[in-house]
């Protein structure tokens, strides 16, 4: 009951989203939101890693393409054979990544800052060129076209048409949701405590007895499932699957959203999402200056603001209650 | 407001943590607002809202600019006549960054809005792909200007009654070029032959196809060496030591843009061009045989090579006065993409005066087997047709020659025979199950 | 896989030249931006990823000069010095101000740098593919050394690679300022200390290594189209290579920005499958055997 208290954002913002389509149902609102939504899903999860154990992956993006072409293969290529359902093809889609963080974490966990960033980065490129030689399996280059097909969801022998995009936005907004609510708790327990000391002074924790490696690994994993998750969805809402989706550039989106948004503040990565997404809707018809633009407000916020937007608030507020105390 | 905050929270009071999300939350809230605003109203009788996506980032923002720019020279033209259908274009670019997410995004955006009439895609064959699904579920009337993967209007799976192309199906193009390397080879014996092409589907379309016709047309031919560097690859010079080694008569390239320019300039090194029969594609565009001219000084002549977008092919004036008019508009030669995509705005503008409305699913018919007349035509009719089974033009000017050092930069022009190409390209479609007979 | 290829040009002694000497033409272009970047990053600890902007920058410089000039030792002069005054303004007026911040913030504002600097590349000198001609004092027929062709230029490359490579090495390690420099890459304070101007220093390595990426730039513009962007691919391989050959280590960055080279050449003959992924799975094979790199000292 506390948790959810003190969590009353997350199920204002849950109600939110639910609620507003439902008064005014535009489709750019569906589907730009449901944009965020899956990317703020990635950026949280890569946050688990930067914001709260202080390591930073340039791979993530490997896991964000496991899931995604695990969903794309599997409706595509085994709807025929399979009944499969798009929670069942989501529920292997974060196996999958989960497992491919296993191992992929095995490896990187075992180095140290930059090498641990550029390890990440090599697995992630394997991964890309992996799937740009299977073409037979992964289409290749040109990724899985022709659309994904979305079975049908039976809700309590209802079935949900899945090919309207506000069927397919109400299913991204459950399943975010219900993510930020277990990472939330995830990230407040214990366990979490355990990692911003990693992130905050490694070698006392060492001193303390605690398998710095291990714990490493497990959030590595945990944040391996749900960026696996976010390609799935991500998959259903473009209606496929590209090769860009394991590039290392995809990976430095979260992570804007991230700096943008605020490191040290769980909602930091979502307002992140928001504000970069919107940024670049915007910007989409700048078209000479995009870079230019979208550069220089980065450079902008790094010189004078130099932290996220989250984490100023936080340290303002921090502020103001000393003074008043 | 405090009120409602107090009570929300009781007795632990406002916390810190409760007044970030709350704002945070807000704050998503605001930010949606310009979502809810319409694209902007129009006084007067409304104006047609043409669309284009295309790359203007690094260095695919050749292909956006000169796309854009062939599309606000048509426009530009029909306003000063006063519009179509009395009505004035407005047209609005924008900016998918080679990004698969951003293109159908913004595809997704305009077909939403339900104020856009025709969108024009402009992206890289990647793209287009994604582009046309989306014209397909949300059913927006969609050009495609600069893709010229095959399978995109082949593929009798994915066709969409709103999805046209205005650009040439490799399949095409390389019907073409093999037929005319086939006759001069046969005539001088040029056997052995290697291909090199950037390893992504364009690439690889363009050598499967020029291969297949290739044996066809002259079936003495040898393939001896495939080579496949990466898209934008900058270091040529081991592709070209294999080739060499390889001791061919003749070469067959699928590189554009950058990658021709720096194949040729590190071949030249070697004397590539010199040792070997160079057949290309892409080099016919102005945006590489400028930086060509650049490099050696002179266009190296005695290469063979399909054009693009060139004053005298066709050899008429419709197309020699279109070429400078643009020229002299924007101060640089027009692309294959720019006429590609100028050609869309004609059939576009032929469709809407047949149909005497906007209305997509009005004009989308009148689009079906249409035939204009355009700069790009075959001679002497001129003419073009968007082909109704597969919504794919055919009946263009498909012409390879000889290399120069004199503008226009090409000469011995041969204009090779559709009933060829057709011919050719219905066997495949057979074999794949693509053509019912 | 085509080891029948690979085989018959390693039996041949013509073809092993004419690869390895493609190899060490790649090597050399990479290794003036790896060896820039491996001084900022080592001394400076700051993970330039705007570095191959400045390559790009060295290229459109050279561009201009030669249309304004047409005289290429000119370019090879001028050009790099220029990109060594961007090097300076980026580094007083941006970088300066994140030193103390953490790693992904340095990044974040290089990788910014890059959106503005291809920006303003696109706008200065156009969306156009350009070139600039092999310069004439190399258009001389190439020589041919065991039935292998050896364009003149790539000789001049491979000699003046050389002596760069050394006369980089001998710089750092024995005369004084190259002293300063390892200094400061070990313990700035205590250079601050005894009195060196450590920003200064900072200051001089970072425009000394935007300078080299420069070089790289003019050297490669006879070879390859210059575009905008033209700097994102090169940028990677060389982090790799810094990372692989260790910071800070100039002979190991030469050493395997070489080994890349040739992993490409021969590579490309023999396993053609593989060569998108070649340098990651090097890397990768790297990190994991030696995970200070191939060369590095053990400290990060």
């Amino acid at each position: 009951m506390r948790f959810i208290r003190s969590n009353s954002w997350l199920l204002f913002l849950a109600s939110f989203l639910a609620i507003f389509p439902l008064i005014i149902p535009t489709l750019s609102f569906v589907n730009i939101v449901s944009e965020m939504l899956i990317m703020a899903l990635f950026a949280v999860s890569l946050n688990l890693l930067i914001g709260y154990t202080g390591i930073i992956s340039f791979g993530h993006a490997a896991f964000f393409a496991v899931g995604s072409y695990t969903v794309g293969i599997m409706l595509q290529r085994l709807s025929g054979f399979l009944p499969l359902a798009i929670p069942a093809v989501l529920l292997c889609a974060m196996i999958f990544s989960g497992f491919a963080a296993l191992v992929i974490g095995y490896f990187c966990t075992r180095l140290s800052s930059i090498y641990f960033s550029f390890l990440t980065l090599a697995f992630s490129q394997i991964v890309y060129a992996i799937i740009i030689k299977w073409a037979s399996f992964t289409g290749g280059d040109q990724g899985l076209i022709g659309g994904i097909p979305k079975p049908p969801l039976s809700f309590f022998g209802f079935p949900i048409d899945m090919t309207s995009p506000f069927s397919l936005y109400y299913l991204i907004v459950i399943l975010t949701i219900l993510s930020f609510f277990f990472l939330k708790i995830v990230t407040d327990s214990p366990f979490g405590w355990i990692l911003r000391s990693i992130r905050d002074n490694p070698e006392r924790i060492n001193f303390l007895g605690i398998n710095v490696k291990g714990y490493q690994m497990i959030v590595f994993i945990i944040s391996g499932i749900f960026t696996g998750l976010a390609g799935g969805l991500m998959a259903l809402h473009l209606s496929g699957s590209y090769p860009d989706h394991a590039y290392w550039a995809k990976n430095a989106e979260p992570i804007f959203m991230i700096m943008v948004g605020g490191l040290r503040i769980f909602a930091g990565p979502i307002l992140g999402s928001v504000i970069v997404t919107e940024l670049s809707a915007y910007l989409s018809s700048y078209i000479q200056m995009r870079g230019l633009v979208f550069g220089g407000i980065l450079i902008i916020m790094l010189m004078l603001i130099r932290e996220g937007l989250l984490d100023v608030l936080a340290s303002r507020w921090k502020a103001i209650k000393r003074c008043n105390l | 407001m405090e009120k409602a905050l107090k009570k929300k929270i009781g007795r632990r009071g406002l916390t810190r943590r409760d007044f970030l999300k709350t704002s945070a939350t807000s704050l998503v809230g605001v930010c949606t607002i310009p979502f809810l605003a319409p694209r902007a109203a129009y006084a007067q009788k409304p104006a047609i809202r043409i669309e284009g996506i295309s790359s203007f980032t690094g260095r695919s923002a050749v292909t956006g600019v000169t796309t854009r720019d062939a599309v606000n020279m048509w426009a530009e033209g029909l306003n000063a006549q006063g519009g179509l259908l009395g009505r004035k274009i407005e047209v609005q670019f924008r900016d998918s960054q080679v990004k698969i997410e951003e293109s159908t995004r913004l595809a997704r955006a305009a077909a939403a809005s339900k104020q856009v009439d025709l969108l024009l895609d402009c992206c890289s064959s990647l793209e287009s792909f994604g582009v046309k699904e989306v014209s397909r579920d949300l059913k927006i009337l969609t050009i495609t200007g600069t893709s010229k993967t095959t399978e995109l209007t082949a593929d009798p799976k994915t066709f969409s009654p709103f999805h046209f192309r205005s650009s040439p199906s490799n399949i095409h193009d390389m019907a073409a070029g093999a037929k005319y390397a086939a006759d001069i080879c046969k005539k001088n014996g040029w056997k052995r032959w290697a291909m090199i092409a950037p390893d992504y589907a364009y690439g690889r379309e363009n050598v499967m196809f020029f291969i297949r016709f290739l044996k066809i047309y002259y079936p003495e031919a040898e393939i001896v060496a495939e080579l496949w560097p990466k898209l934008y690859e900058p270091d040529f010079t081991p592709y070209i030591n294999k080739i060499m080694g390889a001791k061919v008569d003749a070469c067959f390239t699928s590189q554009w843009g950058g990658d021709i320019v720096a194949l040729l300039e590190q071949g030249g090194l070697y004397g590539f061009s010199d040792r070997v029969k160079i057949f290309t594609i892409d080099l016919g565009d102005f945006t590489a045989i400028n930086p060509v001219i650049k490099a050696f000084g002179k266009f190296p002549p005695g290469i063979f090579m399909g054009t693009r977008s060139n004053p005298i092919v066709p050899d008429t004036r419709l197309n020699s006065d279109w070429f400078y008019a643009f020229k002299k508009r924007f101060n640089y030669e027009p692309s294959g993409w720019s006429q590609q995509t100028y050609t869309a705005c004609l059939f576009y503008q032929k469709a809407v005066e047949k149909a005497g409305t906007t209305d997509q699913d009005a004009v989308r018919a009148a689009l079906e087997n249409l035939e204009i007349v355009c700069p790009w035509g075959t001679p002497p009719g001129q003419k073009c047709v968007l082909r109704g089974r597969d919504h794919q033009i055919i009946l263009y000017t498909e012409a390879w020659g000889k290399t120069t050092s004199k503008m226009p930069y090409v000469e011995e022009v041969l204009n090779m025979s559709w009933d060829d190409i057709i011919k050719v390209e219905s066997e495949w479609l057979k074999e794949k199950g693509w053509l019912k007979t | 896989m085509d080891l029948a290829s690979l085989f018959s040009c390693l039996g041949s002694p013509g073809c092993i030249l004419g690869q390895v000497i493609g190899a060490v033409i790649i090597a050399m272009v990479l290794f003036l931006v790896a060896s820039g970047l491996s001084l900022i990053l080592g001394v400076l600890g700051v993970m330039n990823f705007a570095h191959g902007s400045l390559y790009m920058i060295g290229a459109y410089f050279t561009y201009t000069l030669m249309e304004a000039f047409g005289n290429f030792g000119l370019a090879l002069f001028l050009a790099p010095i220029g990109v060594g005054i961007v090097g300076i303004i980026l580094e007083r007026f941006f970088i300066k101000r994140v030193y103390g911040l953490p790693d992904l913030y340095q990044l974040l504002l290089t990788y910014a740098f890059i959106l503005v600097l291809d920006d303003m590349a696109k706008l200065v000198w156009g969306i156009f593919d350009l070139s600039v001609p092999v310069p004439s004092w190399f258009r001389r027929p190439p020589v041919t050394i065991m039935g292998t062709i050896i364009p003149f230029y790539y000789l001049f490359i491979m000699l003046a690679g050389a002596a760069l490579v050394l006369g980089i090495w001998f710089f750092l390690a024995k005369t004084k300022f190259g002293k300063i420099i390892n200094a400061a890459a070990s313990d700035p304070e205590m250079l601050m200390c005894v009195g060196m101007n450590v920003p200064l220093v900072y200051t001089s390595v970072f425009a000394l290594g935007s300078l080299l990426a420069g070089l790289g730039g003019v050297i490669a513009s006879p070879l390859r189209s210059i575009v905008p962007e033209m700097g994102n691919s090169i940028i990677i391989e060389s982090f790799i290579i810094v990372v692989i050959g260790g910071m800070g280590n100039i002979i190991g960055t030469f050493l395997v920005a070489l080994l890349f080279g040739l992993m490409r050449s021969f590579g490309i003959l023999g396993f053609p499958f593989f060569e998108l992924a070649f340098i990651y799975i090097l890397m990768a094979v790297v990190l994991i055997l030696r995970p200070s790199g191939l060369f590095g000292r053990a400290t990060a």
